[in-house]
């Protein structure tokens, strides 16, 4: 009974994790069609901004803040300034998808070259635990899960009950649509590369609070099951990405209880494949090709 | 990096001195392979000085274990010719670069064989290469001091290969044999990465408690760098274990005593020499705190001196090479570079106990000088007691050498405490063969 | 060659328009052109569109109609001549500065977003898009609030103008040919256009619905709206249209009221007539 408990708990905890991110990864790629590989290394820049600017924080919320704002910065930057320049001359989405791989790279070597490749601590505070049903769940914990919930609902309310979300959800569907519908594609794209960099700052310090360690390459390490949540939920879907989390924290929990902790990854692949077998685009998206890159 | 399998002794302490070896790989880079550097003091005009080669990897992810080798043989060489060589010869330390990978050692090694009229010994410390680089060695007579753990030289049969540290396996019994006659529980939950170097532990362990009577009570293999373990804690503690025997990452390590520290364990837990390293240390801090750290955490590490004549020569002679040593000072209480030191001073021994610096005349004599009657830490030491016509038993820096029928000396291991790294409590060759079973 | 005698001198065509009409056209279109590699879509068009009309453009297939709207609309950038709209040179903007000045298009091929409800295609087609600046789009309750701004009280009434509260939230995807064009007729009347460019609004719509368009198009226009409308039912246009604009082999052929048109023979020849061809 506590087992399956501390399943559901902490499948729930790592899926709130991973939401944040997926969330943020895929109503970017979702509005601007730009697969950002540089995601997970920018997650690490966050992690590193916050821990150099405010000498590592113990409180959560000051830290989250400052993860956010360097993130919604650094995604600007890369993603409206450095990406803008490459579509405005023409770069497919293959060639973009290279240009982020090469930013990604830029940025994890760049943050080795000036911090060296040891990994840098978090001090343990002594956190507050709480006791659910024998299950021990730790006020970071607790925080990154009600923080998620946060998240998730605010995206959702903005994508469904304000104008600008409209924009951005209209901008998905059909870019020159949205055009004649007097959005301005270049305004859309450049707060959603806010958000989307706001929620992957928030994600990384959780992410490097919560492990207590980072190093260069923790960001691009968990992007890779970052993105696998957004693909198995749908790729531009932000509400599939939850979904996709969801599934890939409770499966990856379960495996590890019921048949052995170094199965856990393997599950969540194999439900990913699983998924895309039956349903290639993923649970919640309808097929998007042939979809312009928005300059 | 470190995670990758073969070199499962490098995983040691390797991330604690990358930040070391992130300039000086490159530096010692340009020269690798050929490079000639005297140590201390060169005579003008005397005969052929001799070389030792460090036959390490110098670039590459393990550059930090090249130049623990090279560290160590520099500091021996020049506490050799600081006592005035070996018959008239002086010696110098050569660095041979392997890049830590088969496809470039074999040919690295041939190369020095063929271009070094002078090299009279090697020393080593290469797990992964060692079925591909000994043979070529043994071929040559050239004989090889090795702190390489490759398992299948646990039964060697080279007759120029020697090693005086146990192969990777028996770390696993050490574990065991510390359970049982260093804290005298008996239920042991193994919790190990399931990368290969920490998976290397468990069947030494586990075979180990059978022998010593003792309960494997959980045994978890770990995913690496998850964000929570918080099930597999949970899974571990309801098999209410005594003590926690571990191997992983730091960053695995991290969360899952951070997870364990949650759940309420306050019990001890042992680590291998895996664990070992500045980044584990920061992980397991941030974890759990320092004073539970220091308190509860042990690590099983092989015994390396910090007092004692041995150790104060050879930290002398460390800080006397000057330029050639880059940070003496951390370097001190480093196993691997105390080895090659220990290594390079009994080939030189040898040498002079057999009268001959030819290899097939004096490789007999590097078993003969740790059998003697006159306990001798140092070169100096051994080269009066000699003279004098006795017989003697280096006993260096590494501790005593006693080689088996295959050319293998286990050495001593201790639990050290994790902060500080002194020895808490030593774990005896004959605890460790009663793990083993014999 | 002087095909249209004001074109080139601004000066004379202003005053040829002071006899006529108070006001300068909401819209006037001059020697506009435009190419697809070796096919001239549209070739030195010109014509007004004036306030307060519903001005016709027809002709035969690949006449260059729905070209002249996407030039107008800036779906397709010109590549010679002038659009001005209130005056303003607007040729070669892009689509969305178009639309924010007022001027919304329909498209030949209905055009929604299948993935938004009805409610919210039309909440999208709101405008001015008041969230232009970054700043201004996250800080201005306008922008955050579809609710509070009245738009949602705006998109319901037009909803039951077309009698179509009853769809209002499914997804538009789900919708027939007829629907989507509705939808796209109801999402363009959101942002109170200044000159609504309709292209064939009427296609593949069952007559019943046509004629309920055609009346509510009329009240549109009896309420100010100006509309430039492409479309091929003659019965309709006659009904809707004055003037009527008459294109052929990418120019303008003639213009005047549907009467006029009939008697003109160069016309009857080349579409009314029922030949089609050119
Ligand atoms: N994108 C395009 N690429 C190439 N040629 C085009 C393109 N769009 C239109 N054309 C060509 O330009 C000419 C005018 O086409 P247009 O669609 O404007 O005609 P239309 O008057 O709207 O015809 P219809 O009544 O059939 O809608 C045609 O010959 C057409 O084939
Ligand atoms: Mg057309």
């Amino acid at each position: 009974m506590t087992l399956l408990l501390g399943i559901v708990i902490f499948g729930v905890y790592s899926a709130a994790l991973l939401a944040i991110g997926a969330v943020g990864f895929t109503l970017q790629f979702g509005v601007t069609n730009v697969l950002n590989l540089a995601f997970g290394s920018i997650l690490t820049a966050c992690i590193f901004a916050e821990y150099g600017l405010t000498g590592h924080s113990t409180n959560l919320w000051i830290a989250m803040a400052v993860g956010a704002a360097s993130g919604a910065v650094l995604s600007l930057l890369i993603g409206h300034v450095v990406v803008g320049a490459f579509l405005r001359r023409g770069a497919t989405g293959f060639g973009i998808a290279m240009v982020t791989i090469a930013i990604s790279l830029m940025v994890q070597f760049g943050l080795e070259a000036i911090q060296g490749p040891d990994i840098l601590s978090y001090s343990a505070g002594s956190q507050a635990t709480m006791n659910i049903g024998g299950v021990v769940l730790s006020s970071g914990q607790l925080t990154t899960i009600i923080v998620a919930v946060l998240a998730m609902a605010a995206v959702q309310v903005l994508l469904r009950m304000t104008k600008f979300g409209l924009a951005m959800r209209a901008t998905a569907a059909d870019v020159s649509l949205a055009r004649t519908c007097a959005v301005s594609p270049a305004r859309t794209r450049a707060v959603t590369w806010l958000i989307s960099g706001a929620l992957c700052g928030i994600c990384g310090v959780l992410l490097g609070i919560g492990e207590g360690s980072f190093s260069a390459s923790t960001g691009s390490d968990f992007f890779i099951t970052l993105a696998a949540a957004a693909v198995l939920g749908g790729i531009g879907k932000p509400a599939g990405a939850m979904i996709g989390a969801l599934i890939i924290g409770i499966v990856s929990q379960a495996a590890a209880a019921v048949i052995a902790p170094s199965y856990k990854t393997i599950a969540a692949w194999v439900i990913l494949i699983a998924v895309l077998v039956l349903r290639p685009q993923g649970i919640l998206a309808e097929f998007a090709a042939d979809r312009e890159l928005v300059a | 990096m470190s995670r990758g399998g073969h070199r499962a002794r490098w995983s040691a302490a390797h991330g604690a001195r990358l930040a070391l070896a992130g300039g000086l790989g490159l530096t010692l880079a340009a020269c690798a392979g050929s490079a000639a550097t005297g140590g201390g003091a060169s005579p003008a005009g005397a005969s052929a000085t001799l070389e030792i080669a460090a036959f390490s990897p110098f670039t590459g992810p393990n550059a930090p274990y090249g130049y623990f080798q090279y560290t160590g043989c520099v500091a021996a060489v020049h506490a050799i010719n600081a006592a005035g060589g070996v018959t008239g010869h002086h010696f110098t330390c050569t660095i041979v670069d392997n890049r830590g990978e088969p496809a470039d050692a074999v040919p690295a090694a041939n190369n020095m064989v063929a271009s070094s009229p002078h090299l009279v010994g090697i020393v080593d410390g290469d797990s992964g290469l060692m079925s591909a680089t000994v043979p070529l060695f043994n071929q040559a007579h050239i004989p090889d001091l090795s702190a390489g753990g490759d398992v299948q030289f646990d039964k060697n049969i080279y007759p120029y290969f020697w090693r005086t540290t146990p192969g990777d396996d028996v770390a696993g019994y050490t574990l065991a044999a510390y359970v049982k006659f260093g804290t005298g529980f008996t239920r042991i939950a193994a919790v190990f990465g399931n990368d290969q170097a920490a998976q290397g532990n468990v069947p030494g362990l586990v075979s180990g408690a059978r022998h010593l009577g003792l309960h494997i009570a959980v045994s978890e293999s770990i995913a690496l760098d998850q964000t929570t373990y918080a099930t597999e804690v949970q899974k571990i503690l309801a098999a209410h274990p005594q003590v926690i025997v571990t191997e992983s990452d730091p960053q695995t390590a991290g969360v899952l005593l951070g997870g364990l520290k949650q759940a309420g364990w306050t019990g001890p837990i042992v680590g291998t020499s895996g664990t070992l390293g500045i980044d584990y240390d920061k992980a397991a801090i941030a974890a759990i705190g320092k004073a539970a750290y220091e308190a509860r955490f042990v690590r099983i590490i092989q015994y390396a001196q910090q007092s004692g004549l041995a150790w104060q020569t050879w930290k002398s002679a460390l800080f006397a090479a000057g330029s050639l040593v880059k940070d003496p000072a951390s370097d001190e209480t480093a196993i691997y570079a105390e080895l090659p030191y220990d290594h390079t001073t009994m080939l030189a021994l040898a040498m002079l106990a057999a009268h001959s610096t030819n290899p097939v005349t004096f490789n007999p004599y590097i078993e003969k000088i740790t059998q003697g009657r006159t306990v001798v830490h140092t070169f100096a030491q051994g080269k009066a007691a000699l003279a004098a016509g006795k017989t003697i038993d280096y006993v260096g820096v590494t501790g005593q050498v006693s080689f088996d029928k295959y050319h293998n000396s286990a050495g001593l291991w201790a639990a050290e405490n994790p902060v500080t790294n002194l020895p808490e409590k030593l774990v005896s060759a004959r605890d460790v063969t009663a793990a083993e079973g014999h | 060659m002087t095909t249209s005698p004001g074109a080139s001198h601004p000066a004379a065509g202003e005053t040829a328009l002071a006899g006529s009409q108070a006001r300068p056209p909401l819209l006037r279109v001059e020697g506009l052109a435009c190419h697809f590699g070796g096919v001239l879509a549209v070739q030195d068009a010109t014509f007004d569109v004036r306030h307060g009309t519903i001005t016709g453009l027809i002709g035969p297939n690949g006449a260059g109609k729905s070209t002249v709207i996407n030039l107008i609309s800036g779906s397709t950038r010109p590549g010679q001549g002038s659009v001005r709209f209130n005056g303003d040179e607007i040729a070669g903007q892009r689509p969305h500065e178009i639309a924010h000045r007022g001027i919304v298009r329909t498209f030949q091929q209905a055009n929604v977003f299948g993935g938004l409800t009805v409610l919210e295609n039309l909440l999208v087609g709101a405008a001015p898009w008041r969230g232009e600046r970054v700043s201004a789009a996250l800080g201005r309750k306008q922008a955050w609030s579809a609710t509070q701004s009245g738009l949602l009280d705006q998109a319901w009434d037009i909803l039951r103008r077309f009698g179509l509260e009853g769809i209002a939230n499914d997804y538009a995807r789900a919708l027939s040919g007829g629907q989507r064009r509705l939808v796209e007729l109801m999402r363009a009347l959101m942002a109170q256009p200044a000159l609504l460019l309709l292209d064939e609004p009427m296609a593949g719509v069952h007559p019943a619905l046509a004629a309920s368009i055609a009346d509510r198009l009329l009240e549109m226009r009896d309420a100010g709206m100006t509309m430039l409308m492409v479309e091929h039912e003659l019965r309709l246009v006659e009904k809707l249209c004055d003037p009527v604009v008459v294109m052929a082999r990418g120019t303008v052929l003639a213009e005047g009221s549907m009467a006029e048109l009939q008697s003109n023979q160069e016309v009857v020849d080349a579409y009314l007539g029922g030949g089609g061809g050119g």
